[in-house]
């Protein structure tokens, strides 16, 4: 068994670094793997170390964040919901955070466009609507506890209630910035520099640990209340702690990336599907399937209609939303 | 399970290791820079003496009048939409989209940017442009007014003389173009209309063609473009069938997007009320032409088509 997972997880990184390499050569800028290589050692023009180390590595590196974040983030949800539906997309958590952030750039800023420093507030104001999100599908789902089908349908009606609200403040945005909310709400990472990455890195990588300080717990969780509490658990008060460490990685990766769906749904069933149920394992191997798979599709995306860009949200859920077909139709 | 962690973190490390070294790098050859200009963004931007490789997406028009032909020009979906009016200008440029991505950005090797907001430089971070050539965002009050923009682009490419003497030049062009008018057309209305996907609009009368018509030329504008509130945003305003049936222009300049003939289009009962049908006086101007843009390359075949039409010139 050991065996095993150190064998999935090494394939897994093999996949990353590959796709990695191949990212790195592809783009409307022309670059032979050979030059990207010699750009890699400080040997290229300056303008190909422009594209490689300014617009190229930020962007996949990003990519890999967001993509873990949310992973973790619906891995996180699921054990807590016991539902295996349950994702930051789903449970309006993403939309929370979507709405905060577009509020932020209504009130006080200009446009998307020019937010300057305020990028380091952004996964604030993220983390925060998130937290307003969770709060609110919290305590309308309490009744003496929260069961975890009352979460998740309080949940769907509160994701449902932020989208209309999002609606409403888009119209009466300019036709500029409406074009910007609606791409960047589908999800998008293009145009994504160092001071993203820098700006949700360090929540990213302490909330990760933190929660793989919990997975036992989580393992706990995932048997039901009853069986946790006997087993000494106090659950409301995990269940709130876990709850804001979920909100807090979908908060962050929703400031960087958009609402990017489907990821938080999809990798923790692959995770299951291949180390099975046990969280110490699930999760890291969940954020590495996130990472290579918004990795693969912001590839894609890159490149399929090059020189245009499309939204990566749309290639996740192009490839997310068959699979998840797929998974209901062969358990059900 | 405790052997999991180092690969966690060993993940987390590379990340970070990857971002420290990616910073410091990568600036771009600053040549000999002319002057320091600061844009309407606030940005300070070294623009460099005589560029030669411009990019500026939407300010084409201003760009021809000052004489320059940029690298690239703007476009929707790899050239589906672009701003065809100015075709002759611009034939073998190829297309950028509006979106400017980076990589496009830089393949076209440019040593200035210029673009008419923030807004445009939708690819990424205003840093990024920069860092790629000179970006120069015009200021705010560019948007609806093309003097504006083509002196401050005029400012930026050290034009300015050309700049004024081009808006003295047209001035004097509109009013001569008047003169003439005036005694031809008096009081009569006037509208400009665009058909497009079987519903029909009006022109703003501040904006796109309704400023030739309306401010330049001085024409009577017709009751439904009257109507407009003065702070509407939209330069072409939706018109309803019962407004079309009531619009008292003796003068119509129909923009036809969707290529049915106007002889067959007349013969609808909505337009039997209107003073232009009766007068045979419905111009079609070109679907691709002018009249939905703003500039002085734009205003000018805007106001030959007027002038064609009406004086028969």
């Amino acid at each position: 068994m050991q065996k095993r997972r150190t064998m999935i997880i090494s394939v897994l990184l093999i996949f990353i670094v590959s796709t990695f390499l191949v990212s790195m050569t592809l783009g409307t800028f022309t670059m032979s793997p050979a030059e990207v290589f010699q750009t890699f050692f400080g040997l290229g023009s300056s303008q190909q170390e422009l594209v490689l180390f300014q617009f190229r590595l930020p962007r996949m590196v990003l990519a890999i964040l967001v993509g873990a974040g949310l992973a973790v983030s619906g891995a996180i949800l699921q054990a807590l919901s016991r539902n295996d539906l349950a994702d930051p997309g789903i449970l309006g958590i993403n939309a929370g955070a979507g709405l905060a952030i577009v509020l932020f750039i209504y009130f006080f800023q200009g446009s998307y466009a020019d937010l300057g420093w305020s990028i380091y507030l952004l996964p604030m104001f993220a983390f925060l609507g998130a937290l307003v999100a969770a709060f609110l599908i919290y305590t309308i789902a309490w009744k003496q506890g929260v069961t975890p089908v009352r979460l998740v349908l309080v949940g769907i009606g509160i994701n449902a209630g932020f989208m209309a609200l999002l609606i409403v403040f888009q119209l009466r945005m300019n036709p500029n910035d409406f074009m910007q909310a609606t791409i960047w709400l589908t999800g998008n990472i293009w145009g994504s520099s160092w001071t993203y990455v820098l700006a949700i890195f360090p929540w990213l990588f302490v909330l990760m640990l933190l929660v793989l300080r919990d997975a036992n717990t989580l393992n706990v969780m995932r048997l039901g209340d009853a069986s946790s509490v006997s087993l000494g658990v106090r659950v409301e008060q995990v269940r709130r702690r876990l709850l804001v460490f979920a909100v807090g990685l979908a908060g962050a990766s929703v400031a960087a990336g958009g609402a990017i769906s489907f990821i938080g749904l999809v990798a923790p069933h692959i995770a299951r599907r291949l180390v099975g149920p046990r969280h110490g394992v699930m999760i890291p191997v969940a954020a590495l399937v996130g990472a290579f798979f918004l990795l693969f599709s912001d590839m894609i995306a890159r490149n399929v209609l090059s020189p245009s860009e499309i939204p990566v949200g749309i290639i996740v859920a192009m490839i997310g939303a068959p699979y998840f077909l797929y998974l209901l139709m062969k358990t059900a | 399970m405790k052997k999991i962690y180092p690969y966690m973190s060993g993940i987390l490390l590379t990340v970070a290791l990857t971002s420290a070294c990616g910073n410091g790098s990568a600036d771009s050859d600053a040549s000999e820079s002319a002057q320091t200009l600061t844009d309407g963004a606030g940005n300070e931007v070294n623009v460099p003496d005589s560029p030669e490789r411009i990019i500026a997406p939407y300010l084409e028009d201003p760009l021809l009048t000052l004489g320059e032909t940029p690298v690239v020009q703007w476009s929707v979906m790899n050239g589906s939409s672009h701003q065809a009016y100015l075709e002759e200008s611009l034939t073998d440029i190829p297309f950028i989209d509006f979106e400017l991505p980076l990589e496009s950005v830089i393949e076209a090797d440019p040593d200035l940017i210029i673009v008419p907001d923030s807004a445009s430089l939708g690819g990424g971070e205003y840093n990024q442009y920069d860092q790629i050539a000179p970006t120069y965002v015009l200021s705010s009050d560019t948007e609806n007014d093309w003097r504006a923009a083509l002196l401050e682009v005029g400012e930026v490419l050290g034009e300015e003389q050309a700049a004024n003497e081009t808006i003295e030049e047209y001035e004097a062009h509109v009013n001569e173009v008047r003169e003439e008018l005036m005694s031809e057309v008096g009081s009569d209305k006037v509208a400009a209309l665009w058909l497009t996907n079987g519903t029909y609009f009006i022109v703003a009368p501040s904006v796109a063609s309704g400023t030739v018509l309306f401010d330049d030329l001085d024409l009577e504008p017709a009751n439904a473009i009257a109507n407009i509130p003065a702070d509407a945003e939209a330069h072409w305003n939706e018109l309803s069938r019962e407004a079309l049936a009531e619009l008292d222009a003796d003068y119509i300049f129909l923009v036809n997007s969707d290529g049915e003939s106007s002889e067959a289009l007349m013969t609808e009962d909505v337009w039997s009320n209107i003073p232009a049908v009766d007068q045979d006086q419905v111009f079609e101007v070109d679907p691709d032409g002018s009249w939905l843009y703003n500039g002085y390359q734009a205003n000018r075949q805007t106001i030959d088509d007027v002038a064609a039409h009406i004086l028969g010139e």
